[in-house]
C-alpha cells in the first residue's frame, strides 16, 4: 500500500505452528490508526477480556503505526499489545529502537501470536521468508545473550526483540526487550510471551515505507523537525540532559516520592541522583532510536566500586523507583539496579517500586530478615540492588518479589503498602504535590502509569502553558486532551516525547499526508478519544477494579515540603473528569458514548 | 537567601556552581539584575525576557518549591530565609 501502511498483516498460531498472511483490516486502521488503537482493536474484536492472561487464548500483539519507519521523526515505535498479567488490564507496551520500522521494512504492519507453543520457538523474518524455528537452546538466556546468539544464528542485520527467563518464568512485569536495551516495558508482556514459550522474534527487512502525498509528507516532516530543533526541550534539553534531568525540579516542587511515598522532598540528596550528576560523572555518549532528532538515550558507565557497570540509561523513571523510592542516593546503585532490568527485560518502575514496598513492610515487622536473606531498609544501596538481581534471577525472595508489589504486600497482609493502582506501581511523581497526575494514574487503562497523559508537562514543566500543581480546577478537561492526544500519537508510530515541542497540529498534518486523509484536526483527536474508549471498554468487561488510588495518598498528608498537608483530592476531579468523557458518574460508558464515537 | 542552579545555569558561563547564599534582595526581579550583573548578559538573557519585566521564556524559577507564575512573577517578594531554585526549561519522563 502506498499510505503509511504495508497492508500486510502476520497470524502465527503457536498452537499449530500455522503461519499465515492477511491483508490488513483498513477500516479498523482508519478508525484505530496503528500500532496502540489498532492493536487493541484486532485485540478486542479476537480475544474474551475475562480470559486468564496466561492462557493460551491471551494474544499477543506486536503492531507498528503510519508513520513507524517514515521520514516522520522518532518514528522507531511499535506497541506490544495483550491483556495484561500484572493489572488484568489491556495493556499496550511502547518500543522505540529500530524493530518497528524493520517490520515494516520486512513487509508486515504486525503480527498476532496466538494460542501456545509445545517447545520453546522463535519467529524468524527475512522479507517474505517467515518460520518458527526451535528456541530450545536460547531458553533460560538474558535479553544479551539471547539478543546475541540471535544475531549469530540469522545474521547481525537482523532486529531482535526477545525476553529473558524472568519472561519465561512469569515475573508479572517483564517486558520484552528489543535492539538490546529498548523496552515494551511495562505491563508483564514479557511474561505474556513466555507464557506462549516464544522466546523472540528477529526480523529483517529490506523494502520501503511509502505514504501517499510524499511531497506533502516531506514538507510537513521538515517543518515538524524544524520546529523541534528550536524548541529548547526537543532541540537540546533533552538531548543533552536526558530524562533524568527532571530529579531536582520534581523534588524542587515537593513532588519527588521518597520511601515508598511516605516522605515528599529528597532534601539534598536529590542532586546525587540527578541528571546533572549522571552527565557529569558517567556519560558515555547520548544515543537516539530510529530517525530520532532528540536521542534521549544514554550510555553510561560506573567506573569503579561496588557497582562498577556499563549499560544504557537510567531514565527518570528508574532513577527514582531505585533512588528516591528506596531511599538510596548512591547512582552507581541505582545504574547497576537498571542495567540489570535492561540484562534481565524488567520493568525498572515496577521492580524500584516493589523494593521500595518490601522495604517499608520490612521496616514495619511484617517481613522478616530471614525472609528476605538479609535486612532490607530503606537507604541501603546494597540490599536493594540485591533485592533487584534475586527478582531479576528468580532466586528466594526475589519470587515474592516478582509477583509486583501488590501481590507482595497482599501475601502479608498489607495491600494498601502497595503504591498501586490497579496492580501497577506509579511512577515517579507524588499525586499529592501534583494534583492533575494523580487523577491520571487513577483514570489510566493500564494502571499506575505517567505516560497515558503526562500531567507533569503543564504542572510542573509549563508546557505548553503552566498550570498550578497544587490546584484540581481544569486537571480534568486538560487530562481528557491529554489522554486522546497520547493515544493518537503512540498509534501513529511516533514518539510521545516529540510533544513537548509539537502537538495536535504537526501530529495530524504528518498523518493526512501519509496516509493521504483530508480529515480535520479536531476528527483525527477523535480517533484518540476512540482508541482511550476502546481500552476502558475491556477494562469494563474484564471487571478491572474502579478507578482510585492508594490509601496513603488519599488519606495521609504530605509531611514536608511546598505541599506540605496535602492529600491527593481526587473525588473532586474523578467527578468533573466522567463529566467531561461523557461517562455516567460511575465511571462506566454508556453506550451512547460508544455510539457517538462510532465505535 | 540560598540561590540554586541547575542544568546549564550552573555552567562556568553562567554560574559557575550549584548554590550561593546571599545577602537578601526585595524582589525577584532584584535578584535577577544582582546575579545579570555578576555573571554576565548570557545569564540575563535567559533570566529575563526581551523585555526585561518577565521571567525568560527558557526558565523556570521555583520560591520555596512554588513556581512564580502562581506567585507574583518577576515582582514576587522575597524574604531572607527563602530559597529560590533557577532551571532552564526541562522535560523528561
Ligand atoms: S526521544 Fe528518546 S525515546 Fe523517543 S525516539 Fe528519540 S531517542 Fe527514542
Amino acid at each position: 500500500m502506498k499510505n503509511g501502511y504495508i497492508g500486510t498483516i502476520l497470524r502465527v498460531n503457536l498452537s499449530t505452528g500455522s503461519i499465515a498472511k492477511e491483508p490488513l483490516n483498513e477500516k479498523n486502521a482508519n478508525d484505530y490508526v496503528g500500532a496502540r488503537g489498532l492493536g487493541t482493536k484486532y485485540f478486542c474484536d479476537e480475544v474474551d477480556p475475562r480470559i486468564d492472561a496466561f492462557s493460551p487464548e491471551n494474544k499477543l500483539i506486536f503492531m507498528t503505526g503510519p508513520l513507524t519507519g517514515t521520514l516522520a521523526t522518532s518514528s522507531g515505535r511499535y506497541n506490544v499489545v495483550c491483556k495484561s498479567p500484572l493489572t488484568g488490564t489491556i495493556e499496550a507496551s511502547n518500543s522505540g529502537g529500530h524493530w518497528g520500522p524493520e517490520l515494516k521494512f520486512a513487509g508486515y504492519d504486525g503480527i498476532i501470536f496466538e494460542g501456545k507453543s509445545e517447545k520453546p520457538v522463535y519467529l524468524y523474518i527475512n522479507d517474505g521468508v517467515v518460520e518458527l524455528r526451535d528456541a530450545s537452546d536460547l531458553w533460560g538466556m538474558d535479553v544479551f545473550e539471547a539478543t546475541h546468539a540471535l544475531e549469530e544464528k540469522c545474521g547481525n542485520q537482523f532486529h531482535i526483540a526477545t525476553i529473558s527467563k524472568a519472561g519465561e518464568e512469569g515475573v508479572l512485569f517483564a517486558g520484552v526487550m528489543n535492539d538490546l536495551h529498548r523496552a515494551a516495558g511495562r505491563g508483564g508482556v514479557g511474561a505474556v510471551m513466555g507464557s506462549k514459550n516464544l522466546k523472540a522474534v528477529a526480523v529483517k527487512g529490506t523494502g520501503s515505507v511509502f505514504v501517499a502525498r510524499p511531497q506533502k509528507f516531506f514538507d510537513v516532516c521538515t517543518a515538524a523537525r524544524k520546529q523541534l530543533a528550536a524548541h529548547p526541550v526537543t532541540g537540546a534539553g533533552l538531548g543533552q540532559l536526558g530524562t533524568m534531568i527532571l530529579v531536582n525540579i520534581v523534588n524542587g516542587v515537593g513532588g519527588f516520592p521518597i520511601n515508598n511515598l511516605k516522605d515528599g522532598s529528597f532534601d539534598t540528596y536529590a542532586d546525587d541522583i540527578s541528571g546533572e550528576t549522571l552527565v557529569a560523572k558517567h556519560l558515555i555518549r547520548n544515543k537516539g532510536c530510529y530517525g530520532c532528532s532528540i536521542g534521549c538515550g544514554r550510555r553510561v558507565e560506573i567506573a569503579d566500586g561496588e557497582f562498577k557497570s556499563k549499560g544504557e540509561g537510567p531514565e527518570y523513571e528508574a532513577g527514582w523507583s531505585f533512588g528516591g523510592d528506596c531511599g538510596v542516593h548512591d547512582l552507581g546503585a541505582v545504574c547497576k539496579a537498571n542495567f540489570l532490568c535492561n540484562q534481565y527485560g524488567i520493568d525498572p518502575i515496577t521492580m524500584g517500586a516493589t523494593v521500595a514496598c518490601a522495604m517499608e513492610l520490612f521496616e514495619k515487622g511484617y517481613i522478616t530478615e530471614e525472609e528476605v536473606g538479609f535486612p532490607l531498609r530503606f537507604g541501603d544501596a546494597t540490599a536493594m540492588v540485591k533485592a533487584t538481581e534475586m527478582t531479576c534471577k528468580g532466586e528466594g525472595f526475589g519470587k515474592i518479589m516478582g509477583l509486583g508489589s501488590y501481590r507482595m504486600a497482599e501475601k502479608y497482609g498489607h495491600p494498601e503498602l502497595s503504591m498501586s493502582v490497579k496492580k501497577q506501581e506509579m511512577p515517579a511523581y507524588d499525586g499529592r504535590a501534583i494534583q492533575g497526575i494523580g487523577l491520571e494514574y487513577a483514570t489510566s487503562n493500564r494502571g499506575g502509569c505517567h505516560v497515558r497523559g503526562y500531567m507533569i508537562s503543564p504542572e510542573v514543566l509549563g508546557i505548553p502553558s503552566a498550570m498550578d500543581p497544587l490546584v484540581t480546577e481544569g486537571k480534568a478537561a486538560t487530562l481528557k486532551v491529554f489522554q486522546d492526544l497520547t493515544a493518537l500519537c503512540d498509534s501513529t508510530g511516533i514518539c510521545l516525547f516529540t510533544t513537548f515541542g509539537q502537538g495536535l497540529p504537526e501530529i495530524a498534518a504528518m498523518y493526512r499526508e501519509a496516509v493521504g486523509s483530508d480529515e480535520s484536526d479536531e476528527d483525527i483527536l477523535l480517533k484518540g478519544e476512540r482508541i482511550w474508549n476502546l481500552e476502558k471498554k475491556f477494562n469494563q468487561v474484564a471487571g478491572v477494579e474502579k478507578d482510585t488510588l492508594p490509601p496513603r495518598l488519599l488519606r495521609e498528608t504530605l509531611p514536608e515540603g511546598p505541599a506540605k498537608g496535602k492529600v491527593s483530592e481526587l473525588e473532586t476531579m474523578l467527578k468533573e473528569y466522567y463529566e467531561v468523557r461523557g461517562w455516567n458518574a460511575d465511571g462506566t460508558v454508556p453506550e451512547t458514548k460508544y455510539q457517538e464515537l462510532g465505535m | 537567601m540560598i540561590v540554586k542552579f541547575f542544568a546549564y545555569y550552573r555552567d562556568n558561563d553562567f554560574a559557575g556552581c550549584k548554590e550561593i547564599s546571599m545577602q537578601p534582595v526585595k524582589t525577584l526581579k532584584e535578584l535577577g539584575e544582582v546575579l545579570s550583573e555578576r555573571y554576565g548578559e548570557k545569564f540575563r538573557n535567559e533570566y529575563f525576557d526581551a523585555t526585561g519585566t518577565a521571567v525568560g521564556e527558557r526558565t523556570i524559577i521555583l520560591v520555596n518549591g512554588r513556581r512564580v507564575e502562581f506567585l507574583n512573577g518577576i515582582n514576587t517578594e522575597l524574604k531572607d530565609e527563602d530559597t529560590v531554585q533557577i532551571f532552564p526549561v526541562v522535560a523528561g519522563g
